[in-house]
């Protein structure tokens, strides 16, 4: 009887035991699947990038978390960046749409963002790839402007470079060159984030570095406000003139990073001292700098957007630097600097400090023209459809185009302006799904009207300090010209315009491949003292070995 | 009565061969005073009176490309900016004339053509950049019209052919609209 017991006792312990076993096996299986899949989704998911709340991309962004984790990065700042998500512009018909109405944009960080995934060996998401802003990153040949017009326009049309049955037209401004001497007097307001998201070597030491650049192409004339903000804010440098270098290096060289993220208190403290100081037609701005985590309050974005719109209306401009990876906030800062009349730059190494903030300062800090606006009008004889290649988050109503209470974009000392329209000539079918055929309105193609005359661009635009605006007007003919006779500013327009179609993976990118992005960048870049070109060519070859 | 008008006549006849043959040897003098001259100047070798007048005001051009051109319409203002290319060494002036045209819905019209004599100083390649501001009087414009400009070298302003639009050479004008705004 004992030993039947025992035995009883002995084959329920060998049970529970492989039980056990069992268990752990399972779990064991389970934690490493769940490993691998995570790395393997690394580089392919797109939907992770989607316009949702920052609550739900904090939990679902698990695999740019596990890159920087394994680069030692802040174990806090694991979520992903966060991008508007972007629904490209179709093609529309000229006989439904003649009008095509957007504002300008000088923004380039979306150029420095992809080129810094690249050089992480990373490809970029496809909401970080703004074609326009990788277009603007460079300069082009545009001549300056006469008459006393602020920026000169420059038009241009040649055969599509990745669909040979399209054309592409070229719209491009060039603002007038200001000698820093000839600049009216800032008044700058410094908000930098100093929260602990910010202790990494390409975030706050890259800040310094750039604001050093910045405060070195300042006068005695100007003068700068340093206001930082992490858990609390504080005016850590009052209002001083520029020439106190000193001064003001040693306030910078003295933050630190550490703490949560508490933007609102920051931004109106930087408001109060810059209108404390206010200089009457002066450049009065704001320049935030961070890496996005720009924490507010989930109820309180609204009210940031509408506080910095008023203060734009009382003269307080708004620039906003990005840095750094892991958690930044591209949708936001852009959104803010798009309100505040300021431009968005990410500084991702010395090199674009020195561009943004260096040889470019004046364009951020002398308006030579705001709220531009353009308006183009196509003629249906010779123009089927039209497509405009990026812009889609600067999209007017035609009717705003004539009212002068819209905001629009603003174009600084030297900054130059490109935008391009893919066009589908006349006689042939515009792709437009899930849409029928008009019936009554039928164009036929006419050779006399305007003949030849593809469309008209009009341009509104407002002196820096009239409510005013102006208006210009250029018309466009037709010469039939090809992509390889075309001028050098419309081949490297079209090879950086083809090279974000390819990194966007768009529906309209027809035939764009590397090489041919690559051949046109060859074939127009000229001179390049500055060396940009030949680095975009490069990033091209590092896209093709990553794709 | 007979001798006398024969001896006018041999008189006038050796009168006119004399100056005739003296254009071979006399440069005519200009005004140095609106010249600056990049090079020392040298006495011009012999040439015939016509062809010398040919050479010096036509192909002294070889290219003229605008860069931009501005008309507001408001103050009647052009401001233009171009580029020229020599093609003679010693250029004293050039002469350029700008054809301007007007497109609408029935095609396209001749509007006017404004010449301009200048002296632009070429830099060591041959090439000069200028800007020229100028008052002109347009036919009226319609606002729905886009002005075109066709630039020319070496014009002469009694060229009895009236311009024709060079479509491959023209040139979109920005005009600052008057009844637009």
């Amino acid at each position: 009887m004992r030993n039947r017991k025992s035995k009883v006792r002995s084959e329920k312990v060998d049970v529970r035991s492989l039980i056990f076993c069992a268990v752990l096996l399972f779990g064991a299986l389970i934690f490493a699947s769940c490993s691998t899949q995570s790395s393997d989704q690394a580089y392919s998911s797109n939907d992770v990038y989607s316009k949702r709340s920052p609550a739900q991309d904090m939990s679902s962004n698990s695999n740019m978390a596990t890159r920087l984790e394994v680069e030692g990065f802040d174990e806090q700042k694991t979520d992903a960046e966060r991008y508007a998500e972007i629904e490209e512009n179709p093609f529309l018909e000229t006989s439904r749409a003649p009008l095509s109405t957007f504002s300008i944009d000088v923004d380039t960080a979306s150029y420095a963002n992809v080129r810094r995934y690249l050089n992480d060996g990373m490809m970029p998401p496809k909401d970080a790839v703004r074609i326009e802003e990788l277009v603007n990153y460079f300069e082009y040949d545009y001549p300056q402007p006469v008459g006393g017009v602020p920026f000169s326009v420059n038009t241009e049309v040649a055969s599509c470079p990745w669909n040979a049955k399209n054309k592409l037209v070229q719209i491009g401004l060039q603002g007038k060159k200001v000698s820093l001497d000839n600049v009216p007097p800032s008044n700058l307001v410094f908000l930098l984030d100093v929260s602990g998201s910010m202790n990494d070597p390409r975030k706050l030491p890259l800040l310094k570095n750039s604001l050093e650049i910045l405060v070195n192409q300042l006068t005695a004339k100007d003068r700068v406000a340093i206001v930082v903000y992490a858990g609390s804010s504080g005016l850590v440098l009052p209002s001083t003139t520029a020439n106190n270098r000193g001064e003001i290096m040693n306030a910078l060289n003295n933050l630190e990073a550490g703490g949560s993220t508490n933007g609102g208190e920051g931004i109106g403290l930087a408001y109060k001292t810059a209108q404390d100081n206010f200089i009457r037609n002066g450049n009065n701005r704001v320049i935030l700098a961070t890496d996005g985590d720009f924490n507010v309050g989930l109820s309180s974005d609204e009210q940031l957007v509408k506080m910095i719109e008023s203060k734009r209306q009382s003269g307080i401009f708004l620039s906003v630097l990005g840095f750094g990876t892991g958690n930044l906030n591209d949708s936001m800062m852009e959104k803010l600097a798009d309100k505040g009349n300021g431009n968005y730059a990410y500084i991702d190494s010395q090199t674009e400090a020195l561009k943004a903030v260096g040889e470019q300062v004046a364009g951020t800090l002398y308006t030579i023209a705001k709220d531009v606006k353009i308006q183009v009008e196509f003629n249906p004889a010779k123009v089927a459809g039209y497509r405009l290649i990026g812009y889609e988050n600067r999209l007017l109503a035609d009717k705003d185009f004539n009212d002068d209470t819209k905001d629009a974009g603003e174009i600084g000392a030297g900054h130059t302006v490109t935008a391009l329209y893919e066009i589908v000539p006349a006689g042939q079918k515009v792709s437009n799904p899930g849409v029928d055929d008009l019936k009554y309105s039928k164009v036929q193609p006419s050779g006399e009207s305007f003949n030849n005359e593809l469309l008209t661009v009009k341009l509104r635009y407002k002196e820096p300090n009239e409510t005013k605006s102006k208006l210009l007007k250029q018309g466009l003919l037709d010469k039939n010209n090809s992509i390889q006779t075309a001028s050098n500013n419309l081949k490297f327009a079209a090879s950086v315009a083809q090279f974000g179609l390819i990194l966007r993976d768009s529906r309209y990118k027809e035939n764009s491949n590397f090489e041919n992005v690559v051949s046109l960048a060859n074939s127009a870049k000229g001179s390049d003292l500055k060396n940009y070109k030949n680095e975009f060519i490069d990033l091209v070859g590092k896209a093709r070995r990553l794709k | 009565m007979i001798k006398h008008l024969t001896g006018f006549v041999i008189f006038s006849f050796i009168v006119g061969i004399s100056a005739f043959i003296a254009c071979f040897f006399y440069e005519i003098p200009s005004s140095e005073s609106v010249f600056v001259a990049q090079e020392p100047i040298r006495v011009s070798s012999k040439r015939s009176c016509g062809k010398y007048k040919k050479k010096h005001k036509r192909g002294a051009l070889t290219d003229l490309k605008l860069k931009q051109a501005v008309f507001n319409l408001k103050t009647k203002q052009l401001d233009t900016n171009f580029v020229m290319k020599r093609k003679n060494q010693y250029t004293k002036g050039v002469s350029i004339g700008l054809h301007f045209f007007a497109k609408n819905a029935s095609g396209t019209r001749y509007v006017a053509t404004i010449k301009f004599d200048l002296i632009p100083v070429f830099d060591d390649y041959g090439v000069a950049e200028q800007d020229i501001s100028s008052p002109v009087w347009f036919n009226s414009l319609e606002d729905y019209e886009n002005v075109y400009v066709v630039p020319e070298a070496n014009y002469l302003q009694n060229e009895s052919n009236a311009p024709v639009f060079d479509e491959a050479n023209a040139f979109s004008v920005i005009t600052i609209g008057k009844n637009l705004d």
